[in-house]
C-alpha cells in the first residue's frame, strides 16, 4: 500500500466518523455544520394534510384483489415473455415456416368463417381454393376401400348426408364441383378439414368412434353449415344453445 | 427507532390506523427535515404526500426496518424530483390569512441563533452540486449508509461514496477560506 492509499483510507474514515455525527478533531467548522444538520431533523413535524390525518385516524380497509390481480399480470407476462423467447430462438427456416403458417391461418380463418363481409370473404376464399389443392394432393383420387381385418364398420361415410330437413345444406363454395368439399360431406358437422379422412383413405380407422361420430352429427345443427356461404341466411343458434339461452337469466 | 418493528409493519400492510401513527411518527421528522434541507418551502404538503404515498404502497413493501427506511427516503426523493419538475412549471402562488396562522415562535435571541446556523448551513449546501448535496443531506439528515443512500438515489455504491468525498472536500475548502462560525 502506497502512502497515497494510506491517505485516502485515513480520509474515508475521518469523513465516515464526520458524517455520522462523532467529533473529528482537525475539523470544527464541519463538525459544527454536520451538528447543525442534524439538528434539524429535532424540528417540530410537520402538520398532516387532512387526507394524511383522515388515513392514520381510520387506517385503510384492504381487500386481496389487488394482489390476486398483479399475480395474474405477472403470469400473463412471464407466458409472453416465454413465447417471445422461444420464437426468438427460432432459426431463420424455423421463423418463416412460423409466418406462412400464421398467414395461412388467417387467410383460412377468413374464408371459412363467414364473419368478416362478403367484399372481404369473396377473394379470400378464392386464395384458400387456389391453394387447397397444394395439401390436400391426393384429393382427386377417387376413394378406394382398404381392406381391414375388423369387422367394425367405418364410422364415416362418403356419400353426402342429407340434413335433418332431407336438403342438401345451402353452402355456396367456390371449389370445383366434382371434388367433393368435406362441407358437402357432412354439413353441419365440422370434423373434417381439407385434408379429411375421406381424402386420405390410406390412413386407416377415423379418430372418432362411431357412437362420437353419430352423436355429433345429430347434434349438429344443419343451419350452422350456411355460416360457410353468403349471408343471406342467418346461422342460427344451435338447438343445445338455444335450450340453454332459454334457461339462462338475461344479461342486463 | 421502533423496537418491535416487524408486527408494526404486519398491521400496517393490514391497514391498521394505529400501525400508520408509529411509523409516521418514527419518520416524519427526518423526511420534513430532509425536505426542508433540500429547499423545500412548503414542506407540510410534500411531508404528508410522501406519507400517503408509503401507506398507500406499504402493501408491497417486505424488508427489515433499515429497508423501511431507505424505501421512505426513496419515496421522498422521487416526490422532490417531481416536486422540482412541476414547481419549475409552475408560479408559486401563497395566499396568507393571519387568523388562521397558529405557528409559534421561541425567544428572540435563540431563534436568531438556531436560524442563523441552520441557514448558514442550508447555504453551504447551496454551494455544492446537486448530487453531492442529495448524498450529504441522506448521510446526515435522513441518518442513511452509503449502501441505502445508493438505493435511494439509484447509483453504486463507490459513486455514492466518491459524490460524499467531493461534497466534504469542497465545504471544508469554503469553510477553510471563509473561516466560517456556525
Amino acid at each position: 500500500m502506497s502512502t497515497f492509499d494510506d491517505n485516502q483510507d485515513m480520509r474515508a474514515q475521518s469523513d465516515e466518523l464526520l458524517l455520522t455525527g462523532h467529533a473529528v478533531p482537525d475539523e470544527p467548522g464541519l463538525v459544527d455544520l454536520v451538528a447543525t444538520l442534524r439538528r434539524t431533523v429535532d424540528a417540530p413535524a410537520p402538520r398532516p394534510t387532512p387526507a394524511l390525518a383522515m388515513l392514520l385516524r381510520d387506517g385503510i380497509a384492504t381487500t386481496a384483489t389487488v394482489p390476486v390481480r398483479a399475480a395474474a399480470t405477472a403470469r400473463a407476462r412471464r407466458r409472453l415473455g416465454r413465447l417471445w423467447r422461444y420464437v426468438a430462438g427460432l432459426g431463420l427456416a424455423g421463423k418463416i415456416a412460423l409466418g406462412a403458417g400464421i398467414a395461412f391461418a388467417g387467410v383460412t380463418g377468413a374464408a371459412t368463417v363467414g364473419a368478416v363481409p362478403a367484399v372481404i370473404q369473396a377473394p379470400a376464399r378464392a386464395v384458400v381454393n387456389g391453394v387447397e389443392h397444394l395439401f390436400a394432393p391426393r384429393a382427386n383420387v377417387p376413394v378406394v376401400p382398404v381392406p381391414t381385418s375388423s369387422a367394425t364398420p367405418s364410422p364415416t361415410t362418403d356419400a353426402p348426408r342429407p340434413t335433418s330437413s332431407g336438403e342438401p345444406p345451402a353452402f355456396s363454395g367456390h371449389g370445383p364441383a366434382s371434388r367433393p368439399t368435406p362441407w358437402e360431406t357432412a354439413p353441419g358437422v365440422l370434423l373434417e378439414g381439407p385434408s379429411s379422412q375421406a381424402a386420405r383413405p390410406d390412413e386407416g380407422t377415423p379418430t372418432l368412434p362411431p357412437q362420437a361420430a353419430t352423436q355429433a352429427t345429430e347434434n349438429a345443427d344443419p343451419g350452422s353449415a350456411t355460416v360457410h356461404g353468403k349471408s343471406d341466411v342467418a346461422p342460427s343458434a344451435t338447438p343445445s344453445a338455444a335450450a340453454r339461452s332459454d334457461k339462462a337469466p338475461a344479461h342486463p | 427507532m421502533i423496537d418491535d418493528f416487524d408486527p408494526v409493519l404486519a398491521r400496517a400492510r393490514a391497514g391498521s390506523a394505529e400501525a400508520f401513527t408509529l411509523l409516521y411518527e418514527d419518520l416524519v421528522r427526518p423526511v420534513a427535515a430532509y425536505l426542508r434541507a433540500r429547499g423545500v418551502r412548503d414542506v407540510e404538503d410534500l411531508t404528508s404526500e410522501v406519507f400517503l404515498a408509503v401507506f398507500t404502497s406499504v402493501g408491497r413493501f417486505a424488508g427489515g426496518q433499515a429497508q423501511f427506511r431507505s424505501w421512505v427516503f426513496t419515496i421522498a426523493h422521487r416526490r422532490l424530483v417531481d416536486h422540482w419538475r412541476s414547481s419549475s412549471r409552475t408560479v408559486p402562488q401563497t395566499s396568507y390569512a393571519p387568523q388562521d396562522d397558529d405557528r409559534s415562535t421561541e425567544s428572540a435571541e435563540n431563534q436568531a441563533l438556531d436560524v442563523l446556523g441552520e441557514e448558514r448551513a442550508l447555504e453551504l449546501l447551496a454551494m455544492l452540486t446537486d448530487d453531492q448535496r442529495e448524498v450529504l443531506v441522506l448521510r446526515i439528515v435522513a441518518d442513511l449508509t452509503v449502501e441505502q443512500v445508493a438505493d435511494v438515489v439509484d447509483k453504486r455504491p463507490g459513486a455514492v461514496k466518491a459524490l460524499q468525498r467531493r461534497g466534504l472536500s469542497t465545504l471544508r475548502r469554503i469553510l477553510e477560506s471563509e473561516a466560517v462560525t456556525l
